[in-house]
C-alpha cells in the first residue's frame, strides 16, 4: 500500500457529478472536436459545402434562365431554390455516416464510452456537427440565390425556408447516425450513396418525374422536408400534402433512426 | 394451432415455418381488402393488382393451414394417446378462441361498423345485418373449425377402430395415397371434395372460393368439406413416411402448376370480384364446374408445392424462423383489429396504395412483433399459446458453467478497500467463455499487472471494468460503483489497444478536449510534459508513427489525473526511450497514490513496475501475489551444466520438474535443487559448468499457464 494515498480526495466526492459549468464545457468540447475534424477532412467538408452550390448553378440558374423557363412562370426559381437548398442540408448529415463509421470502427467510440465523457455527448456532437455544416451549405445556396436574384420570395418566406433547413437536416444526420452505427467504415460511404442518390433524383426536388414515380415521391425523407419549407413558408402551388403530415413524417425518421443508433452506439461503440 | 413436439425432427421446421407463413399471409390478405372491397372501408385509391393478390392467397392459405394441422395433429395424439391431446387442444386452441373472441370480436366488428359509417356502402352489400347470419367468429373461426375437426376426428377414429380393427382398409387407402404422392397427383384427388362441394353451392359466390365461415356456430357445409378434406389429409398423410421428402422434391414443379391454374382461374372468373351479383359466372354450368375444378385443384397445389418448397429451404433449425413461428400465433390472434384500424385512420390520406399496403402490413408486424417479445414470449400468454415460456431473444440457451477450479491465491485479498473489483465474474461471446468466474481486486495505490497468454480475458476483464462490456453474471464495481454509470468513470483513464484517434486533430488539441471530461484535470503543457510527447505535441495525430500515437494516448490517458488508470498493453509499439521515460511517469502516479491496472506481454515490464501480479488464464485466476511471492509460489529453480549423465535419467529423480537437453548440454527445472545437484555431482564427477539460478517470471508465468493448460 502506498504511504500518500492519503493525498487523494475521498472516492465519495469523486463521484459527485461535474458542475453544469464544466458539463456543457464538455459537451461543447466535443462539438468542437468533431466539427474540427470534419471541417479538416477535405474529403468530407468540400463537397458537402460546394457541391449544392455548384449543382444550383447548372440546374437551379443557368438551365432555366433560357428561354424555356417562362413554361412554369417565375415561381419555379422559388421551387428549385427550396429544392436545392433541401439537397445541401441532406448531404453532410448522410454522408456523416461514413465518419462515424470510421471512428466506431478504430475503437474511438470505445474509448469515448470508457471515459467520462457525458452521456450521449458524442452522439449530439455528430448531430450538433452536421447541423452546422448543413447551416453553412444552405446559407451559402441562399446567398447564391439572392445575389443572381433568382427569387420572387418575401424576406420572411426566405428566413422560414432557410430556419426550416436548418431543423430539417436533423432528420438526415440521424439516418446518417443510424448508418454509421452498423456500417463498415468501407461500406458506409456505399450505403449513403445507396440512399442519397435515388432520394436526390426520386424526390421531385427539382427534376419533373414521369407519372408512375409521382405518387412515390411520399417515401423520401427529402420530399417531406421540401414540402415542410414550402408549407411554412406558404409558396403556393408547391404544396402537394399537408404541411403537419411532412413534419410528423419528418419527427418520426429522426425519432426512429435516432433511437436506433444510440441504442446500437451503447453497445457497440 | 399445434404444437411442434419436443421432439422436433428437422422435418417439423418446415412445417412450422409453412404454418407460420399461412398465418402471416393471412395479414397481406386482410390488409388488401380495403382497397378493393368495401370492408372494413372502401379505400379511394383502388387496386386490381392487390385483389388478385388476395385471390390467390385466399385459394389456398386455409386449406395449407388445415393440411399442417392434421398432420401435427396425428403426430401430437400418436404422442399423448386421445384423452391427453384433446385436453392440450382444448387448453391451446379453446382457451384462446373463448379469450380471444371475448376481446377481440367486438373491437373487429366496431372498427368495420366505424370503417362503414365512413364510406358509406352500396345499399345492396348491407342488406343482410349481421345479426342475420349468426354469431360474429371474425378471423377466429379457424380455431372453432379446427376444435370441431379434432373431436370428429376423435369421435370417428373410435368407430374406426371398431369397424376396421385390423386396419385393412387403412392400409389400402394408404396405398392408394401413395401411388397419387409418387406420380404428383395427390392434389386431384385431394381436391375433389372440394370442387365437388363449390360446384353444387347454389349460393357459392365464385370468386371468393370457399366462403369464410366467420359467422355462425353452425357449420358451414363447403368450408367443413373442403378444409375438414385438408385437415383428414393431413392426419393421413402423417401415415405416409416419405411425404415431405416426396414434396420437397416436387416443390418447382407443383408450384409452377399452381401458378398456370390459378391464372386459368382468374380467367374464368375475372381479376376482382362481382360485388353485386356474387354467386353468377357468365358462360353457363360447365364454366362454373370447371371454374369450381381449377380453383379446388390450384388451393392443392399451391399448398403441395409451398410445403415442398418450406421442405427444402426450411428444414434446418433456424433460430428467426423459429421466432417467427412462435410469434405467428400470436400476431395472426391479434392483426385483425389493428389492420382494419389503420386501414379506416388510413383512407383519407392522400396516397397511393402502393404505400399504404405496405404500411399497414408493416406497422401492423412490428407493433405485433414488439408485444409479442416485450408481453408475450416470456409470460403466461406466451406458455399457453407457444406450449411454454421462451427466452426472449434469439439466442439459444447455453448450458450452465461449471464451477471453476479454486485459484492459486498467493495473497489473502484485503476486503476493505478496493478501487475495482470482479466478483464471480462471468462473460461469453457466443460460444467461447472470456471469463468464467474471475475474481479480481485493485487497491488503492498498487501497480497490479495482469498477465495471461492471448484470450485469457485480460482485455475482457478490463472492458468490464471501464463499462464498455457487461458481464453475464457476476458483480463489476469500479471506483465505488457500476462503471456503466458515468459517475463511476469521472476518476478513471485508460488507454485501451488498437484505438485509431481523429487524424485531423493535433496532440495538444486531443489533450486539450479529453481533459474537459474530468473535474481537475492536468494542465495541457503538463500533461505533454508528463507523458513526454513535447516534440510532436502539434502535429496532427494522422502524421505520427505508431510509437508516438501511443504516446498520445498514454497522454489522454493520464490527463485528467484519475485516481485508476487501466492501461491495456501501453508499450507495445514503444521504443526503448519511450518505454522507459512512460515507466518513470508510471512510477510517479504511483507514488502520489494513484492505482493502475496494466496488462502486458512484456514480463519485465511487469517485472520492473508491478505491486502485485495476477495470472489470468481461460478467463480464470491461476495466481495472484508481488512478483517475489509469484517466484516463491513456483519456487522452481534452472539448473545448467554440462554432463554425460541421460536426460532420461534425471527425469527419474525426485525433485526433478522438467528436463531437456541438446548435446552434453543438460538444463533442468527443479522443485528440490540442492538434493538434485548433490545427486547430479555424484553421478558424474566430471560434470562442469554448473549453474544454478531461481526461474525469473517469464519462466513462472509460462509453466503456470502451462499447467492450467
Amino acid at each position: 500500500m502506498n504511504p500518500h494515498s492519503s493525498t487523494l480526495p475521498s472516492l465519495a466526492s469523486g463521484r459527485a457529478p461535474l458542475p453544469l459549468r464544466l458539463l456543457l464545457a464538455a459537451y461543447l468540447a466535443e462539438f468542437r472536436q468533431d466539427l474540427l475534424g470534419a471541417l479538416r477532412s477535405v474529403g468530407f467538408a468540400l463537397p458537402t459545402l460546394l457541391v449544392p452550390l455548384a449543382v444550383y448553378l447548372v440546374f437551379g440558374v443557368l438551365m432555366t434562365s433560357g428561354e424555356g423557363e417562362p413554361s412554369y412562370g417565375p415561381e419555379v426559381g422559388n421551387y428549385l431554390f427550396v429544392g436545392f437548398s433541401a439537397l445541401a442540408v441532406m448531404m453532410p448529415g448522410i454522408f456523416s455516416s461514413a465518419v462515424l463509421a470510421q471512428e466506431r470502427e478504430q475503437r474511438l467510440l470505445l474509448l469515448k464510452r470508457a471515459l467520462p465523457l457525458p452521456p450521449g455527448a458524442s452522439v449530439l456532437a455528430k448531430l450538433l456537427m452536421a447541423v452546422t455544416i448543413s447551416t453553412m451549405a444552405v446559407s451559402i445556396v441562399t446567398l447564391a440565390a439572392l445575389l443572381l436574384g433568382k427569387l420572387t420570395l418575401s424576406t420572411a418566406q426566405i428566413l422560414v425556408i432557410w430556419l426550416t433547413m436548418i431543423v430539417g437536416s436533423l432528420p438526415f444526420a440521424a439516418i446518417g447516425l443510424w448508418i454509421g452505427s452498423w456500417s463498415s467504415a468501407a461500406a458506409a460511404p456505399a450505403w449513403a450513396n445507396l440512399l442519397f442518390l435515388p432520394m436526390l433524383w426520386l424526390s421531385g426536388l427539382f427534376i419533373p418525374l414521369p407519372a408512375f414515380l409521382k405518387p412515390w415521391v411520399v417515401i423520401w425523407p427529402a420530399f417531406h422536408l421540401n414540402q415542410l419549407a414550402l408549407g411554412l413558408a406558404q409558396v403556393d402551388g408547391f404544396i402537394f400534402i399537408p404541411t403537419e403530415l411532412a413534419a410528423v413524417v419528418l419527427l418520426a425518421i429522426t425519432a426512429i433512426c435516432g433511437v436506433l443508433a444510440v441504442r446500437r452506439l451503447a453497445r457497440v461503440g | 394451432m399445434t404444437t411442434a413436439t419436443p421432439t422436433a425432427t428437422d422435418r417439423l421446421h418446415a412445417l412450422d415455418a409453412a404454418r407460420a407463413l399461412a398465418l402471416l399471409l393471412g395479414i397481406a390478405l386482410h390488409a388488401s381488402m380495403s382497397f378493393f372491397l368495401p370492408i372494413p372501408v372502401q379505400d379511394p385509391s383502388a387496386s386490381t393488382t392487390l385483389a388478385v393478390g388476395f385471390f390467390l392467397i385466399h385459394s389456398f392459405r386455409m386449406t395449407l393451414f388445415f393440411l399442417i394441422a392434421g398432420y401435427f395433429g396425428h403426430l401430437l395424439w400418436q404422442r399423448l394417446g386421445t384423452r391427453s391431446f384433446l385436453r392440450d387442444r382444448s387448453r391451446r386452441i379453446g382457451l384462446p378462441l373463448l379469450g380471444g373472441w371475448l376481446l377481440l370480436a367486438p373491437v373487429s366488428i366496431a372498427i368495420v361498423i366505424w370503417g362503414l359509417t365512413r364510406s358509406g356502402v352500396p345499399s345492396e352489400l348491407a342488406q343482410s345485418s349481421p345479426a342475420d347470419q349468426g354469431l360474429p367468429l371474425v378471423h377466429l373461426w379457424f380455431l372453432y373449425y379446427l376444435g370441431l375437426f379434432y373431436l370428429a376426428t376423435a369421435a370417428l377414429r373410435a368407430l374406426w377402430n371398431r369397424l376396421d380393427p385390423s386396419d385393412r382398409f387403412g392400409a389400402a387407402i394408404d396405398r392408394a395415397l401413395a401411388w397419387t404422392l409418387r406420380r404428383g397427383l395427390a392434389p386431384v384427388l385431394l381436391a375433389l371434395p372440394a370442387a365437388a362441394v363449390l360446384a353444387l353451392d347454389p349460393g357459392w359466390r365464385v370468386w371468393f372460393g370457399i366462403h369464410t365461415p366467420d359467422f355462425g356456430l353452425q357449420p358451414q357445409l363447403p368450408a367443413s368439406i373442403a378444409y375438414g378434406s385438408a385437415f383428414a389429409a393431413g392426419w393421413w398423410l402423417r401415415r405416409q413416411g416419405s411425404f415431405l421428402t416426396d414434396l420437397a422434391s416436387r416443390w418447382r414443379s407443383q408450384l409452377l402448376l399452381a401458378v398456370g391454374l390459378s391464372a386459368l382461374a382468374l380467367l374464368l372468373v375475372g381479376p376482382r370480384p362481382n360485388l353485386f351479383d356474387a354467386t353468377t359466372l357468365a358462360g353457363g354450368e360447365g364454366r362454373r364446374v370447371l371454374y369450381a375444378a381449377v380453383y379446388a385443384l390450384s388451393g392443392w397445389y399451391w399448398s403441395f408445392g409451398l410445403l415442398g418448397a418450406c421442405q427444402r429451404w426450411l428444414a434446418r433449425p433456424s433460430a428467426r424462423w423459429r421466432y417467427l413461428a412462435d410469434a405467428s400465433y400470436w400476431i395472426y390472434l391479434l392483426h385483425l383489429p389493428l389492420v382494419f384500424g389503420l386501414q379506416v385512420a388510413l383512407r383519407d390520406w392522400p396516397l397511393h396504395w402502393s404505400l399504404k399496403f405496405p404500411l399497414i402490413v408493416g406497422l401492423t408486424l412490428v407493433a405485433l412483433l414488439l408485444s409479442y417479445r416485450w408481453f408475450v414470449r416470456g409470460s403466461w400468454i406466451g406458455a399457453l399459446l407457444n406450449g411454454r415460456r421462451k427466452a426472449p431473444g434469439l439466442a439459444v440457451e447455453v448450458a450452465a458453467v461449471a464451477t471453476p477450479d479454486t485459484p492459486i491465491t498467493a495473497v489473502v485479498p484485503d476486503e476493505q478497500s478496493q478501487l475495482a473489483e470482479l466478483r464471480g465474474v462471468r462473460k461469453r461471446y457466443g460460444q467461447t467463455v472470456a471469463l468464467d468466474g474471475l475474481d479480481l481486486q485493485v487497491r488503492p495505490g498498487e501497480l497490479l499487472a495482469v498477465l495471461g497468454p492471448n484470450g485469457a480475458g485480460k482485455s475482457t476483464a478490463i472492458g468490464l471494468w471501464l463499462g464498455t462490456l457487461r458481464s453475464d453474471s457476476g458483480e463489476v464495481r469500479t471506483l465505488g460503483g457500476d462503471p456503466t454509470d458515468v459517475h463511476s468513470r469521472l476518476e478513471l483513464g485508460c488507454m485501451l489497444q488498437d484505438v485509431r484517434l481523429a487524424p485531423m486533430l493535433s496532440a495538444r488539441e486531443h489533450i486539450d478536449l479529453t481533459r474537459r471530461c474530468y473535474r481537475d484535470p492536468l494542465g495541457v503543457d503538463e500533461c505533454i510534459e508528463l507523458a513526454g510527447i513535447g516534440d510532436f505535441a502539434e502535429r496532427r495525430y494522422g502524421k505520427l508513427s505508431g510509437g508516438q500515437q501511443r504516446q498520445v494516448q498514454f497522454a489522454l490517458a493520464i490527463c485528467g489525473r484519475p485516481r485508476l488508470l487501466f492501461l491495456d498493453e501501453p508499450t507495445v509499439g514503444l521504443d526503448l526511450p519511450a518505454r522507459e521515460r512512460l515507466w518513470a511517469s508510471l512510477r510517479q502516479l504511483v507514488a502520489q497514490g494513484r492505482s493502475i491496472v496494466l496488462t502486458t506481454h512484456y514480463l519485465e515490464e511487469a517485472e520492473a513496475l508491478a505491486d502485485r501480479v495476477a495470472v489470468l488464464a481461460g478467463g480464470r485466476l491461476l495466481a495472484e501475489g508481488s512478483v517475489a511471492q509469484m517466484r516463491e509460489l513456483v519456487s522452481r529453480t534452472r539448473i545448467r551444466c554440462l554432463s554425460d549423465v541421460e536426460a532420461s535419467t534425471v527425469r527419474q529423480w525426485p525433485g526433478v520438474v522438467e528436463v531437456s537437453a541438446q548435446d552434453r548440454q543438460l538444463q533442468l527445472t527443479a522443485s528440490d535443487p540442492e538434493t538434485v545437484v548433490r545427486r547430479l555431482l555424484q553421478t558424474d564427477p566430471q560434470l562442469s559448468r554448473l549453474e544454478v539460478r531461481p526461474a525469473n517470471l517469464a519462466e513462472a508465468f509460462s509453466e503456470l499457464t502451462l499447467e492450467a493448460a
